[in-house]
């Protein structure tokens, strides 16, 4: 029940967070030097038609208001349409977005996973493996995901032919398929989550095991296992959740690169494509969706601490 | 004197392994002592001295390189969890820091039947019971067990961790600087509940603490270590009314005087150490912070021996001290005009 109204009343308060987002984003487009009407008719057009053609796009308007018409169409559930396919952006953007989700609901399953397995493993057995963690987790940091993308394509693609190169075929088409083109992406989009998750794992289990209650466990003759799993993991999982939602988060962006290089139709290659042509209706709505799901991420991070930790749910 | 003690620690050496190209640590060198039931031993020593690393030798949280540890009568040196879970019943253990030695994640209640259920087929309502009880004992409201840690103060949270040594009424409890991590007024409550505890349980404690006039208060021996060694050990209120080891003398004098004037002035009167190289292999750990040291001190390693009684006939009360000059009653006088 207090979980219910927790999520209720987050979800009413990222309402003007919406807005701003939106606003901000319809703002910083505007900037952008160059407008769709020049994309559409290219170098070659008289003034007048240029000027045609802006007024049927409703550019000539001036920014309140165009933010105002779009603001009234996304209340009724119309995102309106792409300046250049002509497409409804809700339709392009669910046709899009199973890929997006898929690319990052497995990258984090993966991270996450090999993270927290890394990290333990690591802070139990210590030595080379810790070293192997650290440096690891220096190169994931330091390797950018695009770059990383292109070395797999290389590698896992061209060479020894075990994968697509690029592409991405439907869940529903041939889940076999479907598998196999995720695997470079996912591989290239998880390497710095599972340095970072690793690293914080095995910093906070360390850290616990430290603790005074743990040794008066141990002096009182508990399995190493049993203190583990039921002390020191709960413990330890606060800050590790904390990471996963910044991680998580961090992938929607990371998300962008990788689907261009892998020429995916997911929402981070559409965002890149639209913004290279001005497209804004279809820009507003893609960020719209990533906003709405970095809302619902932390939404979720937030629900995982007051499940770990009284101290939160007290406050 | 026939009464088996009930903790018996003999030759006791723990080392500290520092990477295979320097030698290890020694942290606690040969160090003898026991502890009688419903006796109070106080460890007193600076930081460093290993008073700490013998109570956790004693739990089993660090290994042991030579020597033994017994407790009641059963060699625990190298207990394996199985035993020690058995042993848990029997020797508990109270930490200095509040804030880490309770699971932030349970409440008190789960905490303290912890112990309750691995030693005990209680149902429900039992433990429930069990658990006001000891609540109560300690001074705590009844409503505490359903609380989280994070609910409660520095004090409050030592209350509870001393509930949870005692939910199974051990014989000995080690108590690692349980006060030095609390203001003054709390030191002095937690410090009375302690007392008044061991009065109602009959516990003995093994008191492990820097404070002086903590130790004093509680304890009926002391023991004084430094770098590993036992400087001196004896009844509290003689080695406190009349060190005998240079050590002690100096860790007495170490504790700040209420009158600042007298204070200025023991400051000043205190001796500076006389080199600063630190202590060879061999001869006595402290004769390069000791005033009175002579050159057999640098040279041999002075062995822990029975004062000889002063004045009286019998020795007083197993009172042990390991100083080359400990017999000169020259130097024993001039120490305390």
């Amino acid at each position: 029940m207090a979980i219910f109204r927790l999520a209720v009343r987050r979800l009413l308060s990222s309402a003007p967070l919406l807005f701003l987002v939106s606003a901000l984003t319809f703002v910083l487009v505007s900037l952008v030097p160059g407008d769709p009407a020049r994309t559409i008719v290219g170098q070659h057009v008289t003034v007048e038609q240029y000027e045609a053609v802006r007024v049927q796009l409703g550019l000539d308007d001036p920014l309140p208001v165009q933010y105002w018409d779009w603001l009234v169409g996304v209340l009724h559930g119309d995102l309106g349409a792409s300046l250049f396919s002509g497409e409804a952006v809700t339709k392009t953007l669910n046709d899009r977005l199973p890929v997006s989700l898929s690319l990052i609901v497995a990258g984090t399953v993966v991270s996450g996973i090999l993270g927290v397995a890394l990290g333990l493993l690591s802070a139990r057995r210590g030595g080379l493996l810790t070293r192997a963690v650290d440096l690891l987790s220096l190169l994931g940091l330091a390797v950018p995901a695009f770059w990383f993308a292109l070395v797999l394509i290389a590698v896992g693609a061209v060479k020894l032919r075990w994968f697509p190169v690029t592409g991405y075929v439907p869940f529903a088409d041939d889940p076999a398929e479907w598998a196999r083109s995720l695997v470079l992406p996912v591989i290239s989009l998880s390497l710095s989550a599972v340095a970072v998750i690793a690293k914080q794992t095995r910093d906070c289990v360390l850290d616990t095991f430290g603790r005074d209650f743990i040794r008066v466990m141990q002096a009182n003759g508990f399995s190493r296992r049993s203190i583990l799993y039921r002390h020191v993991l709960r413990n330890a999982a606060v800050p590790v959740v904390t990471v996963l939602g910044v991680v998580l988060v961090s992938l929607l962006a990371a998300a962008v690169f990788v689907e261009t290089v892998f020429a995916m139709p997911g929402l981070g290659s559409l965002t890149q494509q639209a913004t290279v042509q001005h497209d804004i209706p279809v820009i507003q709505g893609a960020v719209l969706y990533i906003t709405v799901l970095v809302v619902l991420v932390n939404l979720l991070v937030d629900m995982a601490y007051n499940r770990l930790d009284p101290r939160v749910r007290a406050a | 004197m026939t009464r088996q003690p009930l903790l018996d620690i003999k030759d006791l050496t723990v080392e500290f392994g520092q990477g295979h190209r320097t030698s290890p640590l020694r942290a606690v060198d040969g160090v003898s002592l026991d502890i009688a039931p419903g006796e109070t031993v106080g460890l007193v020593g600076e930081s460093g001295s290993g008073k700490s690393t013998i109570g956790r030798a004693v739990l089993g949280l660090t290994p042991v390189h030579s020597g033994r540890v017994r407790f009641e009568g059963i060699d625990v040196t190298r207990a394996g969890p199985r035993t020690r879970r058995g042993l848990s019943a029997r020797l508990q253990v109270v930490f200095q820091d509040p804030y880490s030695s309770l699971n932030p994640a349970r409440t008190i209640g789960q905490t303290l039947a912890e112990p309750l259920l691995v030693h005990r087929r209680l149902d429900r309502r039992e433990t429930d019971a069990h658990i006001a009880e000891m609540l109560e004992r300690v001074g705590m409201p009844a409503d505490t067990a359903g609380r989280y840690p994070g609910q409660f103060s520095g004090g409050q949270r030592q209350r509870i961790a001393i509930a949870r040594a005692l939910m199974l009424e051990p014989s000995l409890v080690i108590c690692d600087e349980p006060v030095s991590a609390l203001d003054l007024s709390i030191q002095a409550q937690v410090m009375n509940l302690l007392a008044r505890l061991q009065r109602e349980l009959s516990l003995s404690y093994l008191f492990i603490a820097h404070d002086l006039p903590v130790v004093r208060h509680l304890s009926d021996r002391v023991v004084v270590l430094y770098r590993g060694r036992v400087m001196e050990s004896g009844p509290a209120q003689v080695v406190y009314a009349d060190p005998v080891h240079p050590y002690t003398e100096a860790l007495l004098d170490a504790v700040p005087a209420p009158d600042p004037r007298a204070q200025r002035a023991r400051r000043a009167a205190q001796a500076a150490p006389k080199t600063t190289n630190p202590p060879a292999d061999e001869g006595c750990v402290f004769a390069h912070r000791c005033p009175y040291a002579i050159d057999i001190c640098h040279r041999e390693r002075p062995a822990l021996l029975p004062l000889p009684s002063r004045g009286e006939k019998q020795p007083e009360g197993g009172r042990a001290v390991a100083c080359h000059r400990s017999g000169e009653p020259a130097r024993v006088r001039g120490l305390h005009t």
